[in-house]
């Protein structure tokens, strides 16, 4: 196999082909390889000149192939997964006209023709346009990310290079992550905080492991035990998972560290997993961060965490916070931050420098210097790791049922609270037109029916009251 | 109401299909409607309609509405 040319202009780029510990492993089948043996000729078929592709991944080898083929050429890619609704992908698709387009679950695609890569290894098919596209891309725009996930909402955070290696020389800094480790990607490559954990452990790392079952299958665990698992990165529902299918009652003696982002994590399941690991030498990372960050924006080192149980600890490396005098809001400067968001295929050409990023959280600080969230600014709650605007979905429901009287609000992150005044409302069309357009698992609405809705001073619905009054129920 | 139907209307709440999609050929699948968010409220939906306590391991093991019965069955729930 002819050895893989690595661009010696991308500084991220070269640090990954220089870490000489890293190589993949494919769970599915149970084969290794290095990181050339992933990567394809790309720059023949597409050139150098700057192009915008889509790349819809699974969890699997190929979908790591094309994306470390593409980050290693001069072309922008919008990171999505690969079981978004059909629909939406062709919304999407209609909005930025990607040149080219990376989508294993298509056949075809309308206007597209399929290119195979094989590189004596792998193959992987990929779309392109026989369109002429005369857009242009800054050339600080390198990846793109939904920060929805699933809603396929054309609202995309601009990343740049430069973001994503400081983010991961950021974590990679704090996080204990050595070329003997063997690292499960079990978080979606679409989403910021599972990317995060692939380049963290691509620039420091040793073995990374793709193509592994469902959590929630035996075979998950038959996994971990086989390559010997040392780390694992979860939201807060995977947490809460582990803690029912009776994590905390085993031992995994090769697991080293576990990390902890993408909402709050309930107190005591916090805490029980905290005891758990003090008395199993684990070190348990609980973390802060958003998609307009690369990712990571702070962490609690693991031996301050008994004390700063609820604290999302302290900025990363080459990070800083502070928070707004008048607002209370917390504001977070680094060289992760952002170029600002994409609407459309024009948004594209510009890159905006933004010195503070508006975090959306409403934050105090401890007289250790520790950051606690309090609240936030507006009126989002983060359902199963997704960010759900309430205001957005309250405008929704109204539109679609043509009434006035009804409220959402949020539910310690964990459920959407539908508050309706008139008796007769159709819930179970609410739910279903939920799913479809924002794909909001039924599961994670609630529906409370009240007389009145109570109010504020100013004449404005009082959400705090009717959750109240739903926790009171 | 049967214990069938107690199990068939846990099903059809939780995942909100239609009656007759509860069969045998429904199985846990991580990107469909039966996905590991619908499955922990599938599981605490199970405990409370039929007031028993799911032991972790079995967790795992109810992967299709044929295996839902099998497991009930230890806690001696029949079908």
């Amino acid at each position: 196999m002819s050895q893989h040319s690595f661009n010696p202009h991308n500084e991220f780029v070269k640090k990954i082909s220089d870490n000489n510990k890293l190589n993949f492993v494919d769970a599915s089948s149970d084969s290794k390889y290095n990181l050339s043996q992933l990567m394809f000729p790309v720059h023949s078929e597409f050139g150098e000149s700057k192009q915008l592709g889509f790349i819809y991944v699974d969890s699997g080898i190929k979908s790591l192939a094309i994306y470390f083929s593409f980050l290693n050429s001069s072309h922008a890619l919008v990171l999505l997964s690969d079981t978004l609704d059909s629909n939406l992908k062709q919304n999407l698709e209609k909005i930025y006209r990607p040149a080219f387009i990376y989508d294993n679950t298509r056949d075809s695609i309308g206007n597209y023709k399929d290119v195979t890569f094989d590189n004596g290894t792998l193959n992987a098919r990929v779309f392109r346009t026989s369109e002429n596209l005369d857009y242009t891309i800054n050339p600080e725009v390198k990846i793109l990310l939904s920060t929805s996930g699933t809603t396929g909402s054309p609202k995309l955070v601009k990343l740049s290079f430069e973001n994503i290696q400081e983010n991961a020389l950021s974590i990679s800094d704090y996080l204990p992550i050595n070329g003997e480790d063997v690292t499960p990607l079990n978080l979606p490559l679409n989403y910021s905080y599972g990317l995060s954990v692939l380049h963290s452990n691509a620039i420091k790392g040793g073995t990374i492991v793709c193509g592994i079952p469902d959590i929630l299958s035996k075979a998950f665990w038959t996994c971990f035990d086989k390559y010997g698992f040392t780390s694992i990165a979860g939201v807060p529902f995977i947490y809460e998972m582990l803690y029912r299918i009776g994590f905390l009652k085993k031992e995994y003696p090769s697991l080293e560290y576990i990390s902890q982002a993408g909402g709050n994590l309930s107190k005591n399941i916090k805490e029980k997993f905290n005891s758990y690991c003090e008395k199993n030498t684990i070190e348990f990372y609980v973390m802060y961060g958003q998609t307009e960050a690369t990712a990571r924006i702070s962490f609690v080192p693991p031996a301050k965490l008994n004390d700063k149980l609820t604290s999302i600890g302290k900025p990363i490396k080459k990070g800083h916070l502070r928070i707004d005098d008048k607002t209370e809001e917390l504001l977070y400067s680094g060289p992760n931050v952002f170029g600002g968001y994409a609407e459309s295929i024009t948004d594209l050409n510009h890159w905006e420098s933004i010195d503070w990023l508006k975090t959306g959280d409403i934050a105090y600080t401890d007289t250790d210097g520790f950051y606690y969230i309090k609240g936030r600014l507006k009126r989002i709650v983060k359902v199963f790791g997704n960010r759900v605007n309430l205001d957005e979905i309250e405008r929704y429901l109204k539109l679609e049922l043509s009434t006035a009287i009804i409220a959402c609000t949020g539910i310690d992150d964990k459920f959407i609270l539908v508050a309706y005044t008139e008796i007769d409302m159709n819930t179970d069309l609410l739910k279903r037109r939920l799913f479809e357009t924002f794909k909001i698992q039924g599961s994670a609405v609630k529906f409370m029916y009240i007389e009145t809705f109570p109010m504020t001073k100013n004449e404005k619905v009082d959400y705090k009251e009717i959750a109240t009054i739903y926790k009171s129920k | 109401m049967s214990n069938l139907n107690r199990l068939k209307n846990v099903f059809t709440t939780i995942l909100e299909i239609e009656e007759d999609q509860v069969n045998e050929d429904l199985k846990y699948d991580g990107n469909s409607v039966w996905d590991s968010i619908n499955h922990m409220f599938l599981i605490t939906e199970l405990e409370n309609e039929f007031s028993v306590e799911i032991d972790p391991d079995d967790i795992l093991e109810i992967k299709s509405f044929n295996q839902a019965q099998n497991v009930l069955g230890k806690y001696d729930i029949e079908f």
